[in-house]
């Protein structure tokens, strides 16, 4: 396992596939609990989105963020953050970029 | 017990199957499970309480609750207090022990139920389970939580806790950011406009204006929700819910006994309990809660009734899209309706069902430890015909509690047995 597959955000499903955030104690869609490594894909669709002004507390020295929630394949999601160009800058179906941000966070960027 | 209810191959029957067949079992009443009616209620107004304790808060609606039921204390066999978190709010474990001590009840099994904001549904649906069942006549169910005395950032950070906190917290993601996910998406999925949803802050705190326990007094605008501060948008300040302190408490007994005890008893003929998802990512849609749907159809089926049967309702507005939301999943209206519906003034005391004529969470107050019940009390008051904002004669009422990112829902069905 090189070092990249370890801090990855995301793993699969061994039964069916599913792409699933590395926490993930059993499959969302099959309820399997074996797992093998996966890396992100780079690009996603913003499925939702919105802009917290009152993040908990110190979270990205509570300056506001955007959480996006960007679909990789048809119901399949997973949650990324947007700390650039936070004001105004998606809408729903917009094609986001996915990187892995100095976090550990999957980090979406818009294209 | 009636003849031929348990089927013989009742132990081979995988986990599912029995679930689905217990299910059965209690709505089509094949056990012979008891009636169980509310006696006596009673609150705490819904305000900051920043100068009295939590256990204060529960010791009040507990007191209130005997006295109006007019039994002797010694009676009550057990009690479930529902509570998110005094511990991490206000340093303070062992609530149900410490309300039964104060309230005198002597050595009685005394159980805290949790389930976030549903904590105190779930108080409710273990009081008219034990009774039902018969193993409990006499149960006093409290809720109760104190939030005033921590800042916003912690009270936020608590509250982020009731989701999953290994996949969606670590992104950053709060409640009001949830349900600022959930808006967008049920404007984008159905078309709903701002107005529609500052309607509900409108009509709710229209309502709890003239609410004597409501916390929040002043009426608003729809313009006055839209151009409020964004918390998590398109969610701004007047979406969200206040936090609140206080504490409800009720007595439960068979309703054979109930009608010699009360001259008003309210009859719980519907009880439904049930988890959904735990993380935003395991929902298969943003604009419905499977917890809500699984708990409504438990209730109407265990009572034996229909959402167009329904009187009145106070249901989960922890903002005001979840009212939205939650009116569509109890089957009140059609996915996409609930917003025309509230804007044309449907939901509204004197409108054909009205919804939350306490004011609701957003303006009654949202002690997540106490909202279950204090849903249900408001209940109990419109079907006795007492309540400040009085519907029209109402029949039947239903509480709906949601608690977590859709984690869990409890909905009762309420009904007048005078």
């Amino acid at each position: 396992m090189n070092e990249q597959t370890v801090t990855s955000p995301i793993k699969k499903c061994q039964q069916c596939g599913r792409m699933l955030p590395q926490a993930a104690l059993s499959c969302f869609s099959c309820g399997a609990y074996e797992f093998e490594a996966a890396e992100p894909p780079d690009s996603g669709k913003v499925y939702s989105y919105t802009t917290i002004r009152v993040p908990p507390e110190g979270f990205n020295d509570n300056q506001p963020y955007n959480v996006v929630v960007v679909e990789i394949a048809e119901g399949m999601r997973l949650l990324a953050i947007q700390t650039e160009d936070v004001e105004g800058s998606l809408e729903i179906n917009d094609s986001v970029g996915l990187e892995m941000g100095a976090t550990g966070l999957l980090t979406a960027k818009k294209r | 017990m009636k003849n031929g209810a348990i089927p013989d191959n009742i132990n081979q029957l995988n986990a599912e199957e029995r679930i689905e067949f217990l299910f059965n079992f209690l709505a089509l009443e094949v056990l012979d499970m008891r009636d169980v009616s509310i006696i006596g209620v009673g609150t705490t107004p819904f305000s900051k309480h920043k100068e009295r304790g939590i256990a204060d808060l529960s010791l009040e609606a507990g007191r209130k609750a005997i006295e109006d039921a007019g039994i002797d204390k010694s009676k009550i066999e057990a009690l479930y207090l529902g509570n998110y978190a005094a511990e991490a709010l206000v340093g303070q474990g062992s609530l149900a022990a410490i309300t039964g001590r104060n309230l005198g009840l002597g050595q009685i099994p005394c159980t805290r139920t949790e389930g976030a904001c549903a904590s105190a549904g779930i108080a409710l649906r273990e009081s008219f389970l034990t009774i039902a069942a018969g193993i409990y006549d006499v149960v006093i169910a409290v809720g109760a939580e104190q939030m005033s005395t921590c800042s916003t950032g912690v009270v936020t950070s608590v509250l982020a806790g009731a989701g999953d906190t290994t996949m969606d917290n670590i992104y950053g993601l709060t409640f009001p950011g949830f349900f600022g996910l959930v808006l967008r998406k049920h404007m984008e999925e159905f078309g709903t406009t701002r107005d529609q949803v500052s309607c509900v802050s409108v009509k709710n705190h229209h309502n709890g204006a003239t609410n004597p326990i409501a916390y929040l007094k002043d009426e608003i605008t729809v313009e006055g929700v839209n151009e409020s501060r964004f918390i998590a948008d398109p969610l701004t300040l007047y979406d969200c819910c206040p936090i609140t302190d206080g504490a409800v408490a009720m007595v439960l007994c068979p309703s054979d006994m109930a009608r010699d005890l009360c001259k008003k008893p309210v009859k719980v003929v519907g009880s439904g309990h049930a988890i959904g998802t735990t993380s935003i990512l395991q929902m298969e849609s943003f604009t419905t809660f499977p917890a809500t749907l699984k708990a409504a159809e438990m209730a109407y089926q265990m009572a034996g009734v229909k959402p167009e049967d329904i009187d009145v309702v106070e249901l989960h507005d922890c903002f005001t899209i979840a009212e939205i939301v939650d009116s569509e999943d109890l089957g009140l209206f059609e996915k996409g309706e609930g917003g025309p519906a509230v804007e044309s003034g449907r939901t509204a005391v004197d409108g054909e069902l009205p919804i939350n004529p306490s004011g609701g969470l957003i303006s009654r107050g949202h002690p997540v430890g106490a909202t279950g019940l204090a849903q249900v009390y408001e209940l109990v008051l419109q079907l006795k015909g007492e309540a400040a904002n009085q519907v029209k004669n109402p029949e039947l009422g239903l509480a709906h509690n949601l608690g977590g990112s859709g984690a869990v829902s409890t909905v009762h069905i309420l009904s007048k047995d005078f």
